[in-house]
């Protein structure tokens, strides 16, 4: 059994008939269920964590070839064995670094998945937990990490510090409008019925499993592109995945195929913040970045999404 | 650099680094409250700071990250080409 067939077949096993309901009118729920359902009564959260586990694998090992490729074609050579530290060493000296990682890992650890599970139901602190905000908590225990790991670096004085925070002000000028007018735009795009306008396109479609996974991702990543992952999901992903699932897509597929698809937010020309940030924190021209992000990360991601949707790239579940 | 910029210049930095620091105080004191009431297992301290700090964080942020756009632009050339 391939691990399509076993998305497949726990499926089915959790909610027979699921597929044959969403080809009638959409559940107003159908994205929005509880905490432990996700698609409405289609899939639990926990059917796709494998399966989403799987799809960030095969992202990362494009990612890990891509880099063999531009190693290979810049000719990028070799550091010298005198320069390469030994294991121990490099993390004796670097690994203080790796602390900051736990910025990200304790927030995400305690609101999503077992552990925010067990302290929702088996602590005290119960439905408080869904008052973290990681998109607060992570900033701020990056930051807070980091200012420790590198505190032989920081600045010595008040008038220091200041000189260095406000160095920092030129960057927001690009970023910060980029940021303001992308979210604006996403509320302007959702105010003038973007959802109701790709429904009516995918409605009136008849379409087999292969054309329609591919025109999707193509619609989401269209859409991603002005808006986040978040916006793209909101007004788009109900009507995909109903989409998808008409048309024979196995729910945790669809699923998974979507949040790829919508995953390309971060690499699409010419709204995302992502690309401007980076852009900032390295020097470079955001426009000469647009084409090769597209090349080298939008469409690979879009077909990523598409072989998962087929069934052609296997997911646990 | 005339006086009339050097003014421009000295303001918006000052601006830039007062509401930043605002800013982070603010989102600071957010979660080391909630830190401490998920460690302490006091669910009524990450209520609190939900309720009480999240709201002026983000406006602070809002704020900040306003002050930071319009100085990029009222800063003097050459400080303001870079991002």
């Amino acid at each position: 059994m391939d691990g399509s067939q076993r998305v497949r077949a726990g499926a089915q096993r959790h909610h027979p008939g699921g597929q044959r309901r969403l080809r009638g009118s959409a559940p107003a729920e159908c994205l929005h269920g509880d905490h432990d359902r996700l698609a409405g009564p289609l899939v639990t959260t926990g059917e796709i964590y494998l399966a989403l586990l799987c799809a960030g694998a095969y992202q990362l090992l494009w990612r890990i070839l891509l880099v063999g490729f531009f190693v290979r074609r810049d000719n990028i050579q070799r550091a010298p064995d005198e320069e390469i530290k030994p294991l121990r060493r490099a993390l004796r000296d670097g690994g203080p670094a790796l602390v900051i990682v736990l910025g990200a890992f304790i927030p995400i650890t305690i609101t999503v998945g077992p552990l925010a599970e067990l302290l929702t139901t088996s602590s005290p602190l119960g439905d408080a937990i869904e008052e973290i905000s990681i998109l607060t908590w992570i900033p701020v225990l990056v930051t807070a990490l980091a200012l420790i790991v590198g505190r032989k670096a920081l600045p010595s004085g008040a008038r220091a510090w200041g000189t260095w925070i406000a160095d920092a002000m030129p960057r927001f000028t690009s970023i910060g409008a980029l940021l303001y007018f992308a979210v604006a735009a996403s509320e302007i795009l959702r105010e003038l019925g973007l959802g109701d306008d790709i429904d009516a396109i995918l409605r009136h479609s008849d379409l087999n499993k292969y054309v329609m996974v591919a025109l999707v991702g193509v619609l989401v990543a269209v859409v991603a592109g002005p808006l986040s992952s978040t916006a793209t999901l909101t007004a788009v992903g109900q009507v995909s995945l109903l989409a998808l699932v008409s048309v024979g897509v196995d729910p945790v597929l669809a699923i998974t195929a979507i949040l790829v698809f919508a995953s390309t937010e971060g690499a699409s020309p010419p709204a995302s913040g992502s690309i401007f940030v980076a852009a900032g924190l390295t020097g470079a021209k955001p426009e000469k970045i647009f084409l090769p992000l597209l090349f080298y990360y939008m469409l690979p991601i879009l077909l990523i999404g598409c072989l998962i949707g087929w069934g052609a790239l296997p997911v646990l579940s | 650099m005339p006086v009339m910029s050097r003014t421009v210049h000295n303001v918006c930095r000052a601006m830039f680094v007062a509401t930043f620091l605002v800013f982070l105080a603010l989102a600071t004191a957010l979660v080391a409250t909630q830190l401490v009431g998920v460690v302490a297992m006091q669910p009524e301290l990450v209520t609190w700071a939900a309720d009480h700090l999240l709201v002026p964080s983000i406006t602070a942020g809002v704020v900040f990250g306003l002050v930071g756009f319009v100085g990029g632009y009222l800063m003097p050339s050459g400080e303001g080409d870079e991002g």
